[in-house]
């Protein structure tokens, strides 16, 4: 027993070794490096496609190591000296893109920092400041792009330069140069609108403001047409106009590709875009502030639809109002299914903090659904009888409404049901 | 025990290596070169390098750095000094890159073209995701091995789209060196991912909002001082936003702000911001606080009416004391209603004329006060509350 014992603390003694070995040495983390190594290229080879010199601050390293000798404020300089050592093209291009991306950075959290520290919190910063802030940070950010593609030649959009070849940029059909051209008066155009469509009164503009917009969107198309080949503002017009993203987003699924160049042209035509629906103020329960501007609303969209009759026929049109209406009802069952099941959780939550389990919760909003046209005609009666100011008679509406909950929530969870419909109420529900 | 011990001991040793080394890549080989050999001054590497005779040769070759294990890469780069930052942003891209090939082999997008509508049924399904989850795991535990800390692939979108994280921003008001240990203690916790979770995964409810919220009240209270935590609550609570709302154009300090938020929290939701229907105990609050004037102030200025004429005023450049008047103007119409909708002695028709007459009245004041333009959303708001006024007088 002895010498098994003695045995025994040997072997924790080699295995307690083994143990500390192992931590000291910790398992390697395999690797497939990104990119083939390359041969270190001549200095001379290495500036290819630098279209212009900037700077930054390099990364600290200590000026005597290795890599402190190929350190440079340049990025181009960098750029060439990674080459030089064969440094694979797409490591070059994530060390240096994030090293200027991270300067661009440092402008934009400076700049944040000083406003933040600028406002109290009492109140919530002026709008205009926040909406100047977010376009400098935007240009900040077309800069950013413009510098990282030039380091890299004018071949790869900067997401390319970061992600690699695999990376599809929706402007494929325009040069590079032309994609960032376009970027700018985007941009530019966006801050414009934004100006304008700040001042609208409650989400609405009024009619001169819209006219305003339309002109907006006028001048733009000028723009783009002095940077655009007609070839590409025809792409232009089917893959990003406001009519194609009108078509895109408030009608069914062309047909074709054809179908959708048919029905784009005819919306272009009748100048529809994504904010062209004048049944959503109505959706929303918002009444226009401005009533000529719901008429001509609704006038252009009646014009857009008397002209897609003519383009596709009336049985297809009438066959894409069925479909509209369609993907709408089964958007609405969607949402429905959405609620119910937040509705669900939340009230397990609740039902966990005063004791009672998440199925007896669930039990209870089944009852409650059960009976839910039961319910509805019992208050909206109820309702009628109701007397007093508005707060009275809404205080006499919620007591009914609780008194009745509680009496189903005590059914299925016993006493503890009525600090369950207290909780779910003081959340809102 | 001893033999306990033994047990215990054998299977440590023989538990896999590491969760997260197995997967990183299936293809690649195990091996690891020898620590860099760094090129000497006219050592002869390369060829090519030694053909430009003017150019030095360079200080080491990357083929020395390279590596099939994360470890030694990572170990090799800090050997010539290569700068943390950097080393992270090389290891972390790659890595990144490597997991979006695996979740792209488990779950991608359709690939649509430019005429086709975005589908909202194109999402993984419940197993897909499963797996997709399980990867993003097992990604930030080979991050958080190799790099230290919480390392997120969000940050490295936040670099390159010059963005704030949600806990960054919350954070600005800050002392540097404060605000990074903030960050470091909500990053060890994984606050941000959650609260993104949260939001996106439908699963949002205010109370899970305001938990999440309170459990980074506690984190932030082993590195923030009593002060600043109580100044980041009062900036990124949603109780103080809704306050910070209603109080848009009531005329405070942040010594009153706070006085009034702790006054709304101390009543134990007795009062509620932003209670429309019942501006009475939160103006009561504020006689108490502050005296008649100021409730009378508080009254006029956080009514919806007001507001709505505030912000026409504004947009339009106006005189801001004609805010005031259309307020007046509403408030009495609204009030008239109200008596006349009680009157139970006289005709439901009758009443409900008389209201009609009041909205036409008070419509052509608003217009005359602040223009045609500038009194369009008073004048639908006042309709369509007048209007209900009118559609409940019952016979």
């Amino acid at each position: 027993m002895k010498r098994l014992l003695t045995l025994s603390l040997l072997l924790n003694l080699v295995l307690a070794g083994m143990v500390w070995w192992r931590g000291r040495h910790e398992a390697p983390i395999p690797r497939q490096p990104r990119g083939a190594v390359g041969e270190p290229a001549a200095r001379g080879e290495t500036t290819r496609g630098v279209a212009r010199v900037t700077r930054f601050a390099p990364a600290v390293a200590a000026p005597d190591t290795p890599w402190g000798r190929i350190e440079s404020r340049d990025p181009a300089k960098l750029i060439a000296n990674l080459r030089a050592l064969g440094c694979p093209e797409q490591t070059i291009r994530d060390i240096v893109a994030f090293r200027v991306a991270r300067r661009y950075r440092e402008q934009v959290l400076a700049t944040e920092v000083a406003a933040a520290r600028a406002r109290d919190y009492s109140h919530f910063e002026n709008p205009g400041a926040y909406w100047d802030r977010h376009y400098s940070r935007l240009e900040l950010r077309e800069q950013m792009i413009a510098e990282i593609e030039d380091l890299f030649g004018r071949n790869d959009s900067w997401l390319q330069v970061v992600i690699g070849p695999t990376y599809r940029d929706d402007r494929e059909y325009l040069p590079v140069d032309k994609r960032r051209q376009v970027r700018e008066l985007d941009l530019r155009y966006r801050r414009l609108s934004q100006e304008l469509e700040s001042r609208g009164i409650a989400g609405t503009l009024d009619a001169e403001a819209t006219a305003r917009l339309a002109e907006l969107q006028r001048q733009k198309q000028a723009e783009l047409a002095q940077i655009l080949s007609p070839a590409e503002q025809e792409d232009y017009l089917y893959r990003e106009s406001p009519a194609a993203q009108y078509v895109r987003q408030h009608l069914p699924q062309a047909k074709s590709e054809a179908e959708f160049r048919v029905i784009v042209k005819v919306a272009a035509e009748t100048g529809m875009d994504p904010s062209s629906d004048s049944g959503l103020n109505a959706r929303y329960g918002i009444e226009p502030a401005d009533p000529a501007v719901a008429k001509a609303a609704a006038d252009k969209e009646a014009e857009f639809q008397r002209r897609l009759q003519e383009a596709l026929g009336a049985d297809r049109v009438a066959e894409q109002e069925a479909q509209k209406q369609a993907e709408a009802k089964r958007a609405r069952l969607q949402e429905q299914q959405r609620h119910e099941q937040q509705e669900r959780a939340r009230l397990a939550t609740i039902a966990e903090s005063v004791g009672v389990s998440a199925d007896a919760a669930n039990q209870f909003l089944d009852r409650i659904k059960e009976r839910q046209p039961e319910l509805q005609t019992k208050f909206t009666e109820l309702e009628r009888t109701l007397t007093g100011t508005p707060e009275e008679k809404q205080k006499q509406m919620e007591a009914t409404i609780k008194a009745e909950m509680e009496k189903q929530a005590v059914e299925i969870m016993g006493e503890k049901g009525r600090d369950f419909v207290q909780k779910a109420m003081d959340h809102g529900h | 025990m001893s033999l306990l011990a033994n047990l215990a001991l054998a299977a440590w040793l023989v538990r896999p290596a590491s969760s997260t080394t197995a997967a990183v890549s299936a293809s690649s080989t195990n091996r690891t070169t020898p620590p860099v050999a760094l090129a000497q001054p006219g050592a002869t590497q390369s060829e090519t390098a030694n053909a430009v005779a003017s150019n030095p040769p360079p200080p080491f070759l990357w083929s020395a750095i390279e590596s099939a294990d994360y470890r030694q890469y990572i170990a090799n780069l800090r050997a010539v000094g290569c700068p943390e930052q950097t080393i992270r942003d090389i290891v972390a891209t790659e890595l990144c890159a490597l997991y979006r090939q695996r979740a792209g082999a488990i779950w991608q997008p359709r690939k649509r073209e430019y005429w086709q509508k975005p589908s909202s049924s194109d999402r993984p399904n419940p197993d897909q995701t499963k797996q997709l989850q399980a990867l993003e795991k097992e990604r930030d535990a080979v991050l958080h091995d190799l790099l230290g800390g919480h390392y997120r692939e969000q940050e490295l979108a936040n670099a390159l789209f010059l963005q704030l994280g949600s806990s960054e921003r919350q954070l600005l008001f800050l002392p540097e060196d404060k605000r990074a240990a903030a960050l470091e203690v909500l990053g060890d916790a994984d606050v941000d991912t959650r609260v993104m979770e949260l939001f996106n995964q439908g699963q949002y409810s205010r109370e899970k909002e305001a938990r999440l919220f309170d459990e980074k009240l506690k984190l932030l209270a082993k590195v923030l001082s009593p002060a600043e935590l109580e100044e980041f609550r009062l900036r990124n609570s949603t109780d103080a936003q809704m306050l910070r709302a209603e109080l848009r154009y009531f005329d405070c300090t942040p010594e009153e702000f706070k006085q009034i938020f702790d006054a709304h929290e101390a009543s134990q939701g007795k009062v509620r911001t932003n209670d429309l229907l019942n501006r009475g105990p939160a103006t009561e609050q504020i006689r108490e606080l502050f005296g008649e004037e100021r409730a009378k102030e508080y009254e006029r200025v956080t009514d919806m009416e007001y507001q709505q004429a505030r912000q026409s005023v504004d947009a339009y450049g106006l005189p801001v004391e004609l805010a005031d008047q259309a307020w007046q103007i509403s408030h009495e119409a609204r009030a008239a209603a109200d008596q006349i909708a009680k009157d139970t002695t006289r005709p439901a028709a009758a009443r409900q004329q008389q209201v009609q007459a009041l909205q036409e009245q008070a419509d052509r004041r608003l217009r005359e006060v602040l223009g045609e333009k500038a009194s369009v959303a008073v004048r639908r708001d006042l309709r369509e509350l007048l209007g209900l006024t009118k559609s409940n007088i019952k016979p």
